[in-house]
């Protein structure tokens, strides 16, 4: 796990004018089937990075890719949220539920259904 | 069609001075940001619990911005993008996407404050899984307590790798070492510029002692010219360099590694104000593009202002003060602030300003990557991340005659992806400027247009979704 | 650069490349001036369809007919691919009006050899499953094309260039030197960086190229009809065919503009989406209006419902070149014996292109015309205003 020893007891999370309602809870998201662990107020990407997902998606020339800037300029860090392909994992909160695809984009599904 | 008084996009550290410094005057401010907490990237986790107390006064006043957001009456959207802007005679309006859809904004005044993102010189194998900038490792540790590998190498040049070593060492992570790509004897050159910044100075050797303790090796002269793995990140290769920033035939050295942080400085972040039609001028002691502004923040459109980084890579206690700045001009564009009062502010800033701009500057130029770290991007090295297009063939399109940005990314398709050309563009200059001969200016900018980061087809209609 | 050639082609877009190639093909010795880069204007800004269907049966569609073949010849010539494709189109029926415009459209075309399929409800949604379910059908066109209109344009200057062509970009033409006396002879071609010595000029610069036949004394009456595109971001399967709605949609009438929509949504080979289109008469201005790129999302997103969450990752605008009969303007201007037009395709510059190149290269080197030849001289419209 690449959690660092101090977030674990992270207790509050403010959101400038607005509180969040407070689920201090670890939920889950599942991500090509599988639960991981997510937090409130976590991205995507950083919910993968602390499970020790790095390989986010491959190009069209098979190349991996994960996070790369971190700060939603570069889109690399695409995955597939609730069907919808081409979502920023780095600027996308994880939501409770949320079904994440990693597969290559462009081969895996055919379109919407 | 949503109304304001004034709009700021980008809630860092400019743009929360400018909301603040109106609302204080009266205003009704809408606050725009497109993360999911404001702060931008220099207050990324400053409130949570597990953060580093502030030790520079910088840090300390961000937060207190922070802290003022949550009592007054802004109205912020976060997660929120501005995709276009347009300019009618009626006035100015903006169109949003977020959470609650997508509209116009009609706003009488905005401040742009979208800040500036980070350079990476690139070399074989830079896209792979691991290796990322130096501000990737900061919003994974600061922002999401989530370290981004276990074993780290830092490389680049300038102020960031050092809170971002530090901050990796806090944090637990194994940092092999922090490479800076100038030589130490480069630095004694700028020195005049430090004159007064003694905080700026205080921060850089406070990071310097905190590496020491960390046992983090601090280098100069040297870089990464080659990332290798399979999946994912395995082994950096070094080099020495030469002062042009050349490698050094020879000086390689492998070294284990799974993460790679990288950065060679900021780049204003440009897209909003030049899909808008401001004037813009080429200013490499600025750290490239920025917008033409008169001694108000104002742009060559009125009633647009700009603040931060935006403006030109000062650090964020010139943005901060900018953004006070701009939200008082604002103000007094919408009659809040008097004439004579604005005078004043702008008057009692001059110094200030003057002198954190000297800083800047010595920033800008000292770690301005040289000429000759472009050998480390080799022909088959990726320029275009996202169409996946190659040093070789942007070189062989300008040698063709391609001497523009919009030439190499119609011959090419570089630029052509959803980051816009955002990542690739200033190393399409570099390369244009290098085949050319010509200066990186002369290349000049891609063509900006809606909509500024991708949206979804149906938020452009711009009807508001319940 | 001083030099001498047999022709000189001023613009670098897909027809001057067609120009360029079809003269380099018969021995001629060309060069291209180009005032930016290759497909700098229009050919960088447009859809890249080849059809027939929206052709006048009569000469214009002649001239179409031999353009697709053409295209099908280059397709296997050229060393540079661009992405030919030839699955057809299909023309949209929102309604039972549409559906009797299609009907029609379809029999007159059968007709003189072009193939048309007549599409109810489900046969449509069994070819293009993501269409709304009440769209009430449609007209296949098997036979109409498509190609990257940019890697078009590069392959044929790039084959060009290997037949012998000298390519000159950054070069703008300003000014064409001709002998003294009335009917002066074309002397040379002076460009910002140099000067080529000729006596016979086509001009293929676009919605340009009054500018350029200013430089000889003259006009064109061609005018700006500038459209726009958004591209989405990689879809694979959403979409088949380019499908084309049948006429247009008068939207937005705002106090400067009439603004024309009718959806356009053409896949391309990398799996994006390109979306169309629109048409408004607005000068040179080549700015994506936020208004225009709204309108064309509605109808995407009515016709294609399941497009709504798809990103669009950019959008540009292009100015096609008008001309008052819909025609495009080639062939040989008697007025300045040695200067040739080709220009004015509007909407139909990629389609008609190498038509254009190879009307072009007959005329120059005086080879027999085929009949269409006549229906697009330039003289037919010259000199009104």
């Amino acid at each position: 796990m690449l959690y660092s020893p101090e977030a674990n007891d992270r207790t509050t999370s403010r959101n400038g004018g607005r509180t969040l309602s407070r689920q201090d809870q670890t939920f889950t998201i599942q991500v090509d089937g599988q639960p991981i662990p997510a937090r409130p107020g976590q991205t995507i990407a950083a919910a993968l990075i602390a499970s020790g997902r790095r390989v986010f998606r491959h190009t069209p020339n098979h190349a991996p890719r994960g996070i790369f800037c971190g700060m939603g300029v570069c889109f690399d860090c695409l995955v597939t949220v609730d069907g919808v392909a081409g979502q920023r994992a780095c600027v996308t909160l994880a939501r409770p539920g949320m079904r994440v695809q990693l597969l290559a984009d462009a081969e895996a599904d055919d379109g919407q259904d | 069609m949503a109304k304001t008084e004034l709009a700021v996009v980008g809630a860092g550290p400019a743009g929360l001075a400018a909301a603040l410094a109106a609302a204080r005057a009266g205003v009704h401010v809408t606050l725009v940001d497109e993360y999911p907490t404001p702060g931008g990237q220099y207050l990324k986790g400053a409130s949570h619990p597990d953060a580093a107390p502030p030790v520079f006064a910088t840090e300390r006043r961000g937060r207190a911005l922070l802290r003022e957001l949550a009592a007054m009456d802004v109205d912020l959207r976060s997660e929120t993008l501005v995709w276009g802007i347009e300019i009618e005679i009626e006035g100015l309006r903006l169109a949003l996407h977020g959470p609650d859809g997508s509209g116009w904004l009609e706003p009488q005044a905005v401040v742009v404050a979208t800040g500036a993102r980070e350079l990476v010189i690139p070399f074989p194998g830079w896209t792979l899984p691991g290796v990322m900038t130096l501000g990737a490792a900061q919003i994974l540790t600061k922002e999401y307590g989530v370290l981004p590998g276990q074993r780290v190498l830092l490389a680049g040049s300038g102020p960031l790798l050092l809170p971002t070593a530090k901050e990796l060492a806090r944090r637990g992570a194994e940092v092999v070492a922090a490479l800076e790509a100038t030589h130490l004897s480069q630095w004694s050159r700028h020195a005049p510029a430090v004159w007064g910044n003694w905080e700026r100075l205080r921060e850089g050797w406070g990071y310097l002692r905190a590496m020491q303790r960390a046992r983090v090796p601090y280098r100069f002269g040297r870089t990464v010219v080659r990332a290798l793995g399979g999946e994912q990140l395995e082994a950096a290769v070094v080099a020495r360099l030469d002062r042009q920033g050349r490698p050094i035939p020879g000086s390689e050295d492998t070294v284990a590694v799974d993460t790679l942080c990288l950065g060679f400085g900021l780049l204003p972040n440009v897209e909003l104000t030049q899909l808008a039609g401001c004037a813009h001028r080429f200013d490499p002691t600025r750290g490239g593009w920025v917008p033409t502004l008169d001694e108000r923040l104002e742009t060559s459109i009125a009633g647009l202002f700009v603040a931060g980084e935006t403006t030109g890579v000062d650090g964020a206690g010139a943005a901060m003060l900018e953004g006070r700045l701009a939200g008082l001009a604002a103000a007094h564009k919408l009659g809040r602030v008097s004439e004579g009062e604005l005078t004043r502010q702008l008057a009692g800033a001059t110094n200030t300003r003057r002198r954190l701009r000297r800083f800047g500057t010595l920033l800008n130029c000292l770690f301005a990557p040289r000429p000759g770290l472009d050998a480390i991007t080799t022909d088959d090295t990726l320029i275009c991340r996202c169409e996946e297009v190659t040093a070789g063939q942007i070189r062989a399109a300008v040698r063709q005659g391609a001497r523009e940005l919009d030439a190499v990314k119609t011959w090419t398709r570089a630029g052509q992806g959803p980051c816009q050309g955002r990542t690739c563009s200033p190393l399409l200059a570099r390369l244009i400027a290098r085949e050319t001969g010509r200066p990186v200016a002369d290349a000049g900018t891609l063509h900006v247009r809606p909509p500024l980061k991708p949206v979804p087809l149906g938020a452009l209609t711009l009807e508001e979704q319940p | 650069m001083n030099t001498q050639a047999d022709v000189v082609v001023i613009g670098g877009g897909i027809v001057g490349a067609a120009c360029a190639y079809h003269l380099c093909e018969a021995g001629l010795k060309v060069h291209l001036v180009e005032r930016r880069f290759p497909a700098s204007g229009t050919s960088r800004a447009c859809d890249g369809l080849i059809l027939l269907w929206d052709k006048m049966p009569g000469a214009e569609l002649a001239l179409g007919q031999a353009s697709s073949a053409l295209w099908v010849e280059l397709a296997g010539a050229l060393e540079l691919d661009f992405e030919y494709a030839r699955q057809g189109t299909i023309f949209l029926a929102e309604g039972e009006g549409g559906m009797d415009a299609g009907r029609a459209k379809a029999e007159a075309l059968s007709a003189v050899g072009v193939r048309a399929q007549v599409l109810d409800g489900p046969g449509l949604r069994s070819l293009e499953p993501n269409l709304a379910p009440d769209i009430a059908g449609g007209i296949f066109f098997p036979d109409d094309a498509q190609v990257d209109a940019r890697r078009a344009t590069l392959a044929m200057l790039s084959a060009a260039q290997r037949r012998g062509l000298t390519l000159h970009t950054n070069a703008e033409a300003v000014a064409i030197q001709r002998a003294a006396g009335g009917a002066g002879r074309i002397e040379k071609v002076i460009t910002r960086d140099g000067e080529i010595g000729t006596e016979t000029v086509v001009c293929a610069a676009g919605v340009w190229s009054n500018a350029v036949a200013q430089l000889v004394g003259g006009e064109l009456p061609l005018r700006p009809r500038k459209g726009h595109i958004l591209v989405t971001a990689k879809v694979p399967g959403m979409v088949h065919h380019p499908l084309l709605e049948g006429g247009y949609v008068s939207t937005v009438q705002s106090a400067t503009e009439d603004l024309q929509v009718a959806l356009v949504a053409e896949p391309t080979a990398s799996g994006t989406l390109l979306l169309g289109s629109s048409r408004q008469s607005v000068g040179f201005d080549r700015s994506v209006s936020m208004t225009v790129v709204g309108a064309i999302a509605a109808r995407a997103v009515r016709f294609l419902p399941a497009l709504a969450q798809v990103p669009v990752i950019r959008s540009y605008a292009g100015l096609r070149p008008w001309s008052p009969d819909h025609l495009p303007l080639i062939g040989p201007w008697a007025q300045v014996p040695g200067f040739y037009v080709a220009a004015g395709h509007e909407g139909a510059g990629i389609g008609l292109a190498p038509v254009t190149g190879r009307l072009i290269t007959d005329w120059i080197t005086g080879a027999k015309l085929p009949p269409f030849a006549a229906v697009v001289r330039p003289d037919r419209v010259f000199g009104q205003d």
